[in-house]
């Protein structure tokens, strides 16, 4: 079984202030960066999976996301 | 000793070398242009390019028939990658490899390193969106990470002096961490850092794909029964899954196949029961790095 973990963006706000995804996952798999460096626009900040093929399908990330922003696929 | 040991050890261990610290080859490598594009893109590096394509689901194409061992191997080829001596590519973490020290050696290393800035960490920054100020950057990269705010600790932007940087990191062991020297770029030596599973990036990819980012130590654990009480101070110690409880035997099992000789087991042991033994000094193990 392969896993896809989709964030969208548009739903999901400022990951700096927000973090509960990069900090609720077992597996640590969330990344937060901007494209744009040092940008300080929370639109510009966002947040990606990495390793998805290390998740343990647990759900937690899409439970604890406040915008309903994660899809596991 | 490891392999960098004979190229950059001049005699001694790679990390010992007090050639490594220079500002003279910082700038024969082009450190500082390395140091802070790596830095200004880590989380791209990390997401987008260590993987050739995406790190979505690396272990996926691992696992691919031949293909997979083609990959992989040529992604590892590029931690250890030594040429051009100037303009690797910081994209793809180009001879910026890393190698697990213990307490006393990190503290040899502090003596050579000139100046000691204190960083937050960018893998904590990245995976959990913690401020860890545990990094220590020398040379070249603490001469670029002021240009890069996000790493600058409230506390500013003063160097350590030794002594200050040596209690820092026995601190830090204290609470667990690991104490890693990382070449940036290769023979240059930027930074020690205290780093943790899982969010540490090249324990990460090491201990879950074997890509060699970061090597183990000149050491390894060795357990003297006659010490051990069986207190279990050790087993909470170990990150790399070297030591279990033994309950049958009343003692721990150190499976040295598995250590990455940080010492945090012979640290905790209040019986001094554990030794880190020179990795050369085990037949079968002086290959396994």
């Amino acid at each position: 079984m392969k896993t896809d973990i989709l964030v969208d963006w548009e739903k999901c706000g400022d990951p700096r202030e927000c973090k509960r995804c990069l900090q609720v996952c077992p597996q640590a798999l969330f990344i937060m960066y901007s494209p744009q460096w040092d940008s300080d626009d929370p639109d510009v900040w966002r947040v990606d999976v990495a390793f998805t093929d290390l998740c343990v399908r647990c759900g937690d990330c899409v439970e604890v996301c406040p915008d309903d922003a994660i899809t596991i696929r | 000793m490891c392999e960098w040991c004979y190229k950059h050890g001049a005699g001694k261990k790679w990390y010992l070398n007090s050639r490594n610290y220079l500002q003279d080859t910082a700038l024969e490598v082009g450190a500082h242009e390395y140091i802070y594009e790596l830095w200004k893109n880590f989380e791209k590096v990390y997401l987008k390019r260590i993987f050739g394509i995406s790190t979505k689901g690396p272990g996926y194409k691992f696992q691919i028939p031949i293909i997979g061992r083609a990959i992989h191997s040529y992604i590892n080829s590029w931690f250890g990658k030594e040429k051009p001596l100037k303009g690797r590519d910081p994209m793809k973490a180009e001879g910026h490899a890393g190698q697990v020290v213990t307490l006393e050696d990190a503290k040899k290393i502090l003596e050579l390193a000139n100046p000691i800035l204190r960083v937050h960490c960018a893998c904590r920054l990245m995976t959990r969106g913690v401020k860890d100020q545990c990094c220590l950057a020398f040379g070249a990269l603490a001469e670029m990470v002021p240009r890069l705010p996000r790493y600058i600790p409230e506390s500013g932007t003063e160097p350590m002096d030794v002594g200050e940087a040596q209690a820092f990191v026995e601190k830090m062991q204290e609470q667990g961490r690991v104490a890693t020297v990382w070449f940036g770029p290769m023979p240059y030596i930027a930074a020690l850092c205290s780093c943790e599973l899982p969010e540490c990036a090249a324990t990460r990819v090491r201990t879950a794909y074997n890509l060699m980012s970061l090597y183990k130590g000149e050491y390894v654990a060795k357990l003297d029964l006659s010490k051990c009480t069986g207190c279990q101070a050790c087993t909470t110690q170990c990150q790399f899954g070297a030591i279990s409880f033994n309950a049958s035997m009343g003692h721990p099992f150190i499976d040295q196949w598995k250590c990455f000789g940080c010492g945090l087991c012979a640290q905790a042991c209040p019986e001094g029961a554990i030794q880190m033994v020179d990795r050369l000094s085990i037949p079968a193990l002086k290959e396994v790095w």
